[in-house]
């Protein structure tokens, strides 16, 4: 084989690994992490780059320094002890270096994205979730009839993914590689 | 686009020659026939009409997908994005085959759109997939993707691609990351370090560079550079505070960072050593340190608010100007410069002896910055400087038959001569008469500028010149 075709081989090769990796990472995260479900304020729509999307606030995106330990800055990278429960995980801690944990505790990775006040809020990477176009007001309506809460997957380093949505308790968009 | 403009510039000197007997028409002939297969005026063609083709293609499929997204189960998705990358590449592979030499600039185009497909491919992944990180890496990723690309299969539009993404991607990341939508604003940018000064951006605009060396292409050269002069003024800019003492603080880091560039390669072994970026280097440097000194004979550049009481311009500016200044100072006097032909010895000393003022000005300026009344000499000094630099700058584009520098220091000297009015008279003539002798001096001062300007380019040009060699 001429070199030119062995090079574009290697790039069209990288740069398949990339996308490769992307989708990889997320499965990971999908089929080993351990399931918690978030209480969440869903609000509001729309994004011209990237389509409809429902953007949620979980009830861990904000919590009070008054009650959770460190000193955390905009960027800083933060990681959230949870304790699983029924029906949603709680914090339990926050801290700027992986924390040792009990055995029935998980660890959820994020970044402060503010520090107003005595509040950190936290961004997990699991705020918006791509839907079919037309069905995000349903959940974004979530109220005492329509509760609507996210079943979350955190894997061993933290990183965690959406799972499921539920509407009611019942999975109303679940995450599958197909 | 020079081959041609040498080309056609032959043609009108060859016939003296060979009436001088310097040449004889075969040999004219010869000349004329390498020259114009050289030219080949559509050489170019099936590139330019391949890039627009990719491009388009890209769109096109980008779109498609997008209006079909949701029907379309999410491995099916992965597929097509995955098969239309490799199917864009295998087709550029079997086009470069040796027996396909033709069509080669197809088979460029066809890996260009590879590379816009792996970078769309890049955020439908993640839309299908609900994969959500810092957005401006994912347009990171991607200008390294051209990177390697450009690495691997050599192809300058990829490069330049991938310059133009990295500049995306940097100017998202630093400063406006928020813009696109209010939850990537609240994060800033995931480098350590990175907040004023962005350096990220200047190792990946240096692996574009080294490409860009290697391969000997201009173009690449000139939108690097470009690129570095942007993060230059903007990493210039965060650091200094909104007051009219960093402003100057600024301009005179700036004329001097231009000025060692300059200098830097007017030595012979830099000349050697950066045979593409030698004349995009230079010529921005030129510039930007035009600008500086320009910008430094204003008030607003001196500091001074209406000839007020200055701000102070701080220890930390005052040192790195010092020490700036000192690099300049020796390499200016202890370097050795390129051959000067000796015609040009007095020239060359000329020049030497106003960088050297221009030097010492710079540091006097700002050491004696909260001296009272330091404002009205060092604004004298520095139009004083400028403008003999400027003669200085045209005369030594004359004798080494530079149009660049004759028009920039024609265009410099110009803006000087208005802003040196509007800057002064302004407060020393009544209104009208000064919009009078403005208009005056707008419609006298651009004809006779323009008119030396031509006066030199035509005697550049030769007895032979066209207009389109004065302009």
């Amino acid at each position: 084989m001429p070199r030119i075709q062995i090079r574009i081989v290697i790039l069209a090769g990288v740069l398949t690994a990339v996308l490769l990796g992307m989708v990889g990472i997320k499965q990971y995260t999908l089929s080993t992490g351990s399931v918690v479900e978030l209480e969440i304020k869903p609000i509001d729509p729309r994004s011209l780059f990237r389509g409809d999307f429902v953007r949620f606030r979980f009830t861990i995106s904000e919590l009070s320094t008054g009650e959770y330990f460190g000193d955390f800055r905009r960027g800083d990278t933060i990681y959230v002890v949870l304790e699983p429960g029924t029906p949603f995980a709680t914090p339990v801690s926050t801290h700027k270096d992986w924390p040792k944990v009990a055995n029935d505790q998980l660890v959820i990775k994020g970044r402060v994205t503010g520090r107003p006040h005595n509040i950190v809020r936290i961004r997990y990477g699991i705020e918006n979730f791509f839907i079919p176009e037309g069905e995000g007001r349903s959940l974004e309506r979530s109220g005492p009839e329509n509760k609507v809460t996210v079943r979350v997957a955190i894997d061993r380093f933290g990183r965690s993914a959406i799972e499921s949505v539920l509407v009611n308790g019942e999975p109303r968009h679940s995450e599958t590689l197909f | 686009m020079w081959e041609k403009l040498f080309l056609s510039k032959l043609q009108r000197e060859a016939p003296r020659w060979i009436e001088q007997g310097w040449i004889t028409t075969e040999g004219q002939n010869a000349v004329f026939a390498d020259m114009e297969a050289r030219v080949g005026g559509t050489k170019h063609i099936p590139l330019a009409f391949g890039t627009l083709g990719a491009v388009l293609l890209g769109i096109g499929i980008i779109s498609f997908f997008a209006a079909n997204w949701p029907e379309i189960p999410k491995l099916a998705r992965l597929a097509i994005l995955l098969g239309a990358m490799w199917s864009s590449f295998f087709v550029a592979s079997w086009l470069y085959s040796p027996r396909r030499a033709d069509e080669s600039s197809i088979a460029k185009a066809l890996v260009l759109l590879g590379v816009i497909l792996y970078g769309s491919s890049i955020f439908l992944i993640a839309q299908t997939f609900h994969i959500q990180a810092h957005f401006p890496n994912g347009i990171l990723f991607w200008a390294l993707g051209a990177l390697i690309s450009a690495y691997l299969i050599p192809i300058q539009m990829v490069a330049v691609l991938g310059l133009a993404l990295a500049g995306l991607w940097a100017s998202m990341d630093h400063f406006s990351a928020g813009l696109l939508n209010d939850f990537n604003a609240t994060l800033p940018t995931p480098f350590p370090y990175a907040g004023i000064v962005y350096w990220p951006f200047i190792l990946v605009l240096g692996a574009f560079a080294f490409v860009a060396e290697k391969q000997s292409w201009r173009f690449t050269a000139w939108v690097s550079t470009f690129g570095l002069l942007a993060w230059s003024v903007a990493t210039l800019f965060g650091i200094a505070e909104a007051t009219y003492a960093h402003f100057a603080a600024v301009l005179h880091v700036g004329l001097l960072l231009s000025f060692l560039v300059f200098l830097f390669l007017m030595t012979e072994t830099a000349g050697r050593a950066l045979d593409t970026f030698a004349a995009p280097l230079s010529r921005i440097s030129l510039i930007s340190g035009f600008i500086c000194f320009y910008a430094l004979t204003t008030r607003a550049g001196q500091g001074v608010d209406d000839w007020g009481v200055p701000d102070p311009i701080g220890l930390d500016w005052t040192v790195a100007i010092a020490i700036l200044a000192a690099f300049a100072m020796a390499y200016l006097w202890l370097r050795s410069a390129r051959q000067v032909r000796p015609s040009m010895q007095k020239q060359a000393t000329v020049g030497k002896a106003i960088a050297t003022a221009t030097i010492l000005i710079s540091v006097a300026n700002v050491l004696l910055w909260d001296v009272p009344d330091r404002a009205i000499p060092a604004y004298i000094a520095f139009n004083a400087l400028l403008f003999f630099g400027l003669i200085w700058l045209i005369f030594s584009g004359y004798t080494n038959s530079d149009r660049f520098t004759v028009n920039v220091g024609f265009i410099f000297f110009a803006l000087t001569v208005l802003t040196l009015y509007f800057d002064t008279f302004w407060l020393l003539l009544d209104r009208s008469f000064f919009f009078m002798a403005g208009g005056l001096l707008l419609l006298g001062g651009g004809y006779f500028l323009e008119r030396q300007r031509r006066r030199v380019m035509q005697a550049m040009a030769g007895p032979t010149a066209t207009n389109r060699d004065v302009i």
